[in-house]
């Protein structure tokens, strides 16, 4: 019994805690992919809309709904399939009680602004659609940090800023989507993959 | 000299009891296969050391069924928090002591 033994028995206290607790699965290179679909949607969006003059308001809305939750569905997909390969490749399960946890702080934030982006919509508030849902996946990015990285907790403050400064510009709603679901997204993947994900792979 | 070691608690002293006592200090609860897999130890090497922590009345122990499993989920108890914080303290003093 001497320091290094007391030593290794808080250290294995704090990792047994950490890994129990957090789920470090997430992958940068989903970030960076998931924010080139929303990019790439965000172009879309703006074809649909440049060509409004052809259609009814309810193509449009149809459409335009339909293309975010295509982006959305690949997104999450994207997501899952990065997380999944990472946990594999480091001999973690991937469904741990930490993802659960993770989950269920994301999904009520998530789905509220879902739900209230489609009211918006519905009631002709097009203009604050883009901060709105910003907004509110900031808060579940926030409320999801407490169970992952804690650089998520930045990423989300970034967002909901974004978000309200996009309340601002009401006219470039388009441009305020684009940075924050594309933009931040590609920026945030960037950092979790040179600050997590590159140092674990040169080490295996 | 004996003092600073009086909240050494010996039950901790076995690694795998204290990956379980750590695990339940910041999960409310966790199931015994979530456990297992974590800890990577057999079934029946994790159910005497979960025994031996219900004995000391250190976790508590939840039977039920989810569908047709049976689904065990453990929890830390007031007194077993109590006595892990004390051991976590007791460590961290040993340390100091033997650095200075």
């Amino acid at each position: 019994m001497n320091e290094q033994h007391y030593l290794e028995n808080l250290q294995d206290i704090k990792r047994m805690m950490l890994r129990s607790s957090k789920f470090f699965s997430i992958s940068g290179l989903s970030g960076i992919l998931v924010g080139s679909y929303a990019l790439v949607a965000a172009w879309w969006a703006r074809e649909i809309i440049s060509a409004a003059h052809a259609y009814t308001r309810m193509e449009i809305i149809v459409a335009l709904t339909a293309l975010a939750m295509a982006t959305l569905v690949l997104a999450l997909g994207t997501a899952a399939f990065f997380a999944h390969r990472k946990a594999r490749k480091h001999n973690e399960s991937f469904w741990d009680p930490a993802l659960w946890n993770m989950i269920r702080a994301a999904v009520l934030p998530l789905i509220t602004g879902g739900l209230f982006g489609l009211g918006l919509i519905l009631n002709g508030y097009y203009t604050i659609v883009a901060s709105a849902t910003l907004v509110f996946y900031g808060l579940s990015m926030v409320a999801a940090a407490r169970y992952t990285y804690s650089d998520i907790f930045y990423f989300g403050l970034l967002e909901i800023l974004t978000g309200l400064v996009a309340l601002f510009f009401p006219y470039y709603g388009l441009w305020s989507w684009a940075f924050g679901f594309g933009v931040l997204h590609i920026l945030m993947g960037i950092w979790l993959y040179f600050k997590y994900d590159r140092r674990s792979v040169s080490k295996s | 000299m004996k003092d600073i070691f009086r909240h050494i608690n010996k039950i901790f002293s076995n690694k795998i009891r204290l990956g379980i006592m750590s695990m339940l200090m910041v999960n409310e609860q966790m199931d015994f296969n979530t456990l297992k897999r974590i800890l990577e130890v057999t079934d029946g090497n994790l159910a005497s050391h979960l025994k031996a922590l219900e004995k000391a009345g250190y976790i508590s122990v939840h039977k039920s069924f989810l569908g047709r499993k049976p689904h065990t989920a453990y929890q830390a108890t007031d007194s077993g928090r109590k006595a892990f914080e004390q051991h976590i303290e007791a460590l961290e003093n040993l340390i100091k002591r033997q650095k200075e």
